[in-house]
């Protein structure tokens, strides 16, 4: 289909790659490629920092009952579908009367921020978003990941004289890796198919000046005009990037 | 006495993260019994008046047909987290055991299922559906779930933890392949209530495949979220209201299934 015109007609010439090069002319392609490369990135630096710190955090916890209380809490926000939720950081975004404001802007004495509509921040919405969504669920990953961790061998190493720093750089670390793989991937391919978070959040335009465009956004926008052959077009470009991503996941798997 | 305040201390950290969390869903909650005017106002959360009526113009069906839409979500994500199990559960018993050379293949697959998202497939999918005169029915936001990557790798670990014996015996005992696959269920079933959890999750959420398939928005998140979007004329709490019943269904589910999917997760991760 990606190879197709999107309305024939007799005694017309078509390339076989037209498609290809009206995307690869196309501005917003580039936009939206880098949007979604930014987003990507900047969620997987956040992301997985944040839910180590935390899961060390709670697996210090001593009343078991209370840990899973909190973790619960946690989890909550990534059982909610993402259209539900971009009703929720309507509220939280709006304009000067939005919570984000109100709790971190106004009482600093700084200018408060119009999270959906300056350029410079509906990506830092966007982002703020899936970490608010993601943080409880890689959380809960890297803490049975860690409790998994035998203990003996911690106990060993307290008992050579390793601090805590170096005992979760050396034993912890190295044995939870794979776990922390996992997410990586999980949260690659979650990020790259954003689609619903951005949409309900900011319209199909990816808000003003384009700046939350991403690239599922930026190939739906061709349906409304019933190009489908563009948007499968953008689908099968993106595909590589996924391939190699599978390839490489394919053989950490093989080597265990 | 060090111990004490290292916990305190803990806790002291731990509790604005979840003060952070939880908010937006008081939010959402008390906005149910609120007029527009106050719903913008997050510091104020609290309700002049519990009154109910936003939730009966909801159910009365002025806005949206709710209830249709409503069943409609929860028969659709069911049917497909029900097949999605079965169908990665029987793949992944055949996978464990019986050897043959497509399994290296069917296992690249079925990562392969994971790593590519549906957004990806939407579009020829949709042709497809469109040539099986399917679109604008149940069946075409059913199918496309019913495959599903996460539960054949799921189910592989599953499988492969499980004693081979079992089945042998089974074997010897003169029952047939689909007998012995339903006689291991009992063993696994936390297992098969965890991978039902995460495909009800999964389909809850989608998004897209809905948005494209059908016609007049006739699942519900779908349709809130177009609610929320088309205009301000309608009263926002009703669409709060409907937002609360987004929330439910999978966050009741996952309280019951939360203790199992913890220690299940613990220990296909170890």
């Amino acid at each position: 289909m990606s190879l197709s015109p999107d309305f024939p007609k007799d005694g017309v010439e078509y390339g076989l790659f037209d498609n290809y090069s009206r995307i690869l002319n196309d501005k917003n392609f580039y936009k939206a490629f880098f949007n979604n490369l930014k987003y990507t990135s900047s969620v997987l630096l956040i992301v997985i920092p944040l839910s180590l710190v935390l899961s060390q955090a709670l697996s210090k916890l001593k009343n078991q009952k209370l840990k899973y209380f909190y973790l619960f809490c946690l989890l909550l926000p990534g059982l909610i579908p993402p259209s539900i939720m971009g009703i929720l950081f309507n509220l939280t975004f709006n304009g000067k009367t939005g919570i984000l404001n109100q709790l971190f802007i106004i009482p600093f004495g700084i200018r408060p921020i119009d999270w959906m509509k300056d350029p410079n921040f509906i990506m830092t919405s966007l982002v703020i978003q899936a970490v608010w969504r993601w943080l409880g669920f890689i959380s809960l990953f890297m803490l049975c990941a860690l409790e998994s961790v035998p203990k003996d061998i911690k106990e060993a190493a307290a008992i050579d004289g390793a601090g805590p720093l170096r005992r979760f750089l050396s034993i912890e670390l190295p044995s939870i890796k794979h776990v922390i793989i996992f997410c990586m991937a999980f949260l690659f391919v979650d990020t790259i198919s954003l689609f619903s978070g951005s949409y309900s959040l900011l319209g199909n335009s990816g808000g003003t000046a384009n700046a939350g465009l991403v690239l599922s956004n930026y190939s739906y926008g061709f349906t409304s005009f019933r190009q489908y052959n563009l948007a499968s077009t953008v689908s099968i470009m993106i595909l590589p990037v996924l391939m190699l991503l599978t390839g490489f996941f394919c053989l950490r798997k093989e080597q265990k | 006495m060090k111990s004490i305040i290292k916990q305190s201390s803990l806790y002291l950290l731990l509790t604005p993260v979840l003060i952070l969390f939880i908010y937006p869903f008081l939010w959402l909650l008390t906005a149910c019994f609120k007029e527009n005017r106050y719903i913008y106002k997050p510091m104020s959360l609290w309700p002049q008046s519990w009154d109910f009526k936003y939730f009966s113009q909801l159910f009365s069906g002025k806005d949206i047909p709710f209830w249709e839409y409503w069943g409609n979500s929860l028969l659709m994500t069911s049917s497909q987290a029900f097949l999605a199990v079965l169908i990665s559960a029987v793949t992944a018993y055949f996978f464990v055991f019986n050897q043959s050379k497509w399994n290296k293949l069917l296992f690249v697959l079925s990562v392969a299922l994971i790593l590519i998202p549906r957004q990806i497939m939407i579009y020829p999918l949709r042709e497809f559906i469109f040539n099986m005169k399917l679109n604008d029915n149940l069946l075409s936001v059913i199918l496309p779930g019913a495959v599903s990557g996460i539960g054949i790798i799921f189910f592989i670990q599953i499988y492969r933890n499980l004693p081979k014996d079992y089945v042998d015996m089974a074997r010897v005992e003169g029952a047939s392949e689909v007998r012995a696959f339903f006689s291991t269920i009992p063993l696994l079933i936390s297992a098969f209530l965890c991978c039902f959890m995460i495909h009800f999750l999964i389909a809850w959420q989608m998004h897209l495949i809905p948005l494209q398939l059908l016609n007049d928005n006739q699942v519900l998140p779908v349709s809130v979220s177009s609610l929320f979007s088309s205009s301000m004329r309608y009263n926002l709490a009703v669409v709060m209201c409907a937002g609360v019943f987004c929330i439910l269904p999978s966050a009741l589910f996952f309280t019951l299934v939360y203790k199992r999917f913890r220690s299940a997760l613990t220990q296909s991760i170890s």
